[in-house]
């Protein structure tokens, strides 16, 4: 060991005592470092939220609100049989979770507190919405009869020889049964080819083009194109045909949930939006994979709006695909509902990606525990959820449902997450450390 | 009521005990000892948590803040100082060309200031690193140097 004063001596007595205390300062010290490791290995990570201060950059706790309202409660008061929900996205492979309420000093103190947590994908939580069609722009062909699917709607094309002066390719019309169908609302008959039906695709050399208002949208790029639709469904045409057409100043991005990269960073496209990801943890803890990220140019990701960092307590975004592989479901989000997509020709159509993977058993599977008063506090209620029975899903986002049977005042919440001490989180720590070394470091 | 006197009793017997230990030049030596032993101990865990933070930033600093080691180590040498004066102690002026520490020192700090300047360029990086440290030196002996 280091001796700073070497050249300061004590009697013997006082040496020994010296020696004594000497071991156990480094004791301390060893102990204190194990318990950082231990910290760095096995994490406990805290999240709040403050009742009083909803709009907090430091509230931890997201989506809080109400059986009653989408708002978080105002001044955090709870009435009979009203059900606090928020969401929490840690990261990490956690045992155990602590969830806190303190009360405010003048709330009535509730009878019973029962608390659920669920596992899954913020976005999966969304509500259900109708089954989704065929995209816009798609050439559909059923029972002899071929339908262009324009604004979200099927027209058919009453006339055959309108088909042929509009240039469409019977062969580029995609089979389906008339039950697919059902899932577009019917729209207007085509019965002449005067105009070209609003979102028809059309390709100019390698330019494509969607039809739309009486003006030509070019597509940002071929790869944008790609994205969203099958190359024959665009009718191929030459220069002269862009002659007597507007074209629009306007573009039509990539299909909305795109991965894409550019330089050292990588978005989701959604709504003429590029969302940069947080970094890799975020990429793979949302559930995407490393395959479906278009290399982007400069021009293609500068046609997007640039917004705040992508982070893991964000849902996914309009566009994304969810798939259950259980039950064989897909979902896309759209609009806060998770659309089904309920048959095979509308999954073709739409699945360009892999889908993020889920489970419909995590929305109903949860863990539960009751409120109680923490001793030697005054207004603090606290319970303990062991989280085994949900760690088996996929997902980042807890979701909590706070039921109050009686009427209360909330001044803060506060959930603990605990990681269990075990090899395999070991090893999961170690492996995530190296991961980001390797990313600061090594050039790939 | 005899419950306050006796604990102001206590109270007076602990003050003077304590006096009689600061009073004793033994007890002041085993002190600035331990606390040159606690000071090393700070330095080098702050050392290991500025390598760390510097390889991987929020490693260490998301569990435990380099702030509050630092003002224990602000804290440690005004108790050093303290006792030095009480034992009426008087240190040699160290130069820092003669110090073995220095080359030591300029190694970490070139990897420290080098690391920190990754996304440059390589001979951006080193010119920068260099440059810096030559200004840190530069600092040192403009602030520390012996005056004429």
């Amino acid at each position: 060991m280091i001796n700073l004063t070497q050249k300061m001596t004590l009697q013997s007595k006082w040496k020994k005592i010296y020696l004594i205390s000497r071991f156990f300062l480094y004791l301390l010290f060893l102990l204190a470092g194990l318990f950082v490791a231990y910290q760095v290995l096995f994490p406990e990570i805290s999240l709040d939220y403050s009742f009083s201060n909803t709009n907090s950059l430091k509230n931890t706790l997201f989506l809080m609100r109400t059986n009653t309202s989408q708002n978080p409660p105002k001044n955090g008061g709870l009435k009979k049989n009203e059900t606090l929900s928020f969401s929490a996205n840690p990261l990490g492979n956690f045992k155990d979770a602590k969830l806190s309420f303190v009360l405010d000093k003048k709330s009535p103190v509730p009878t019973q507190m029962n608390v659920k947590i669920r596992k899954a994908y913020s976005a999966f939580f969304f509500p259900t919405g109708a089954p989704l069609g065929f995209p816009s722009g798609s050439l559909l062909s059923a029972n002899g009869i071929y339908y262009i699917i324009s604004d979200g709607k099927a027209r058919q094309f009453v006339s055959g020889s309108a088909l042929d002066q509009l240039g469409f390719s019977r062969s580029s019309f995609v089979r389906i049964s008339a039950d697919d169908l059902k899932l577009n609302p019917k729209g207007d008959d085509i019965l002449s080819a005067n105009s070209y039906p609003e979102d028809t695709l059309i390709v100019v050399g390698n330019q494509y083009y969607q039809f739309k208002n009486g003006a030509l949208i070019p597509f940002v790029s071929d790869k944008a194109f790609l994205s969203s639709h099958d190359p024959t469904q665009a009718i191929p045409k030459n220069e002269d045909f862009l002659k007597d057409k507007t074209i629009s100043e306007n573009f039509v991005g990539f299909a909305d949930g795109t991965l894409a990269s550019s330089d050292q960073s990588v978005f989701i496209l959604s709504g003429g939006q590029s969302f940069p990801i947080a970094d890799s943890t975020t990429f793979l803890a949302m559930g995407f994979d490393w395959k479906d990220v278009l290399p982007l140019t400069p021009g293609e990701i500068n046609a997007y709006q640039r917004q705040k960092q992508f982070t893991v307590n964000q849902p996914h975004p309009n566009g994304t695909i969810f798939y259950d592989q259980r039950e064989n479901k897909y979902f896309m989000i759209e609009a806060g509902f998770k659309r089904p997509l309920e048959n095979q020709a509308v999954i073709k159509a739409r699945l360009k990606v892999s889908p993020v993977l889920v489970d419909n058993q995590s929305l109903g599977q949860n863990a539960t525990c009751q409120l109680i008063k923490e001793t030697l506090t005054f207004h603090t209620f606290t319970c303990k959820l062991n989280l085994d029975a949900i760690n088996v899903f996929a997902g980042n986002d807890y979701q909590f449902d706070a039921d109050f049977v009686s009427e209360a005042k909330l001044v803060s919440a506060n959930v603990v997450f605990y990681t269990q001490f075990s090899q395999a989180n070991t090893l999961t720590s170690l492996s995530l450390i190296k991961n980001r070394l390797q990313n600061n470091y090594v050039k790939n | 009521m005899s419950k306050i006197k006796t604990a102001f009793q206590k109270f007076q017997h602990f003050k003077t005990i304590a006096r009689k230990k600061f009073s004793n030049r033994n007890f002041l030596t085993l002190l600035y000892k331990l606390l040159h032993d606690a000071l090393f101990i700070l330095l080098f865990s702050f050392t290991l948590i500025l390598i760390a933070e510097g390889l991987l930033p929020g490693l260490a600093s998301s569990h435990l803040s380099p702030a509050r080691i630092a003002i224990v180590l602000v804290a440690t040498l005004l108790g050093i100082a303290t006792l030095g004066k009480k034992l009426d102690l008087t240190y040699p002026k160290i130069r820092l060309n003669q110090s073995r520490l220095l080359p030591v020192l300029i190694v970490v700090s070139f990897l420290l200031i080098g690391n920190s300047l990754l996304r440059f360029q390589l001979w951006q990086n080193i010119l920068i690193t260099i440059l810096t440290l030559f200004f840190f030196i530069l600092f040192y002996h403009l602030l520390f140097s012996e005056k004429d």
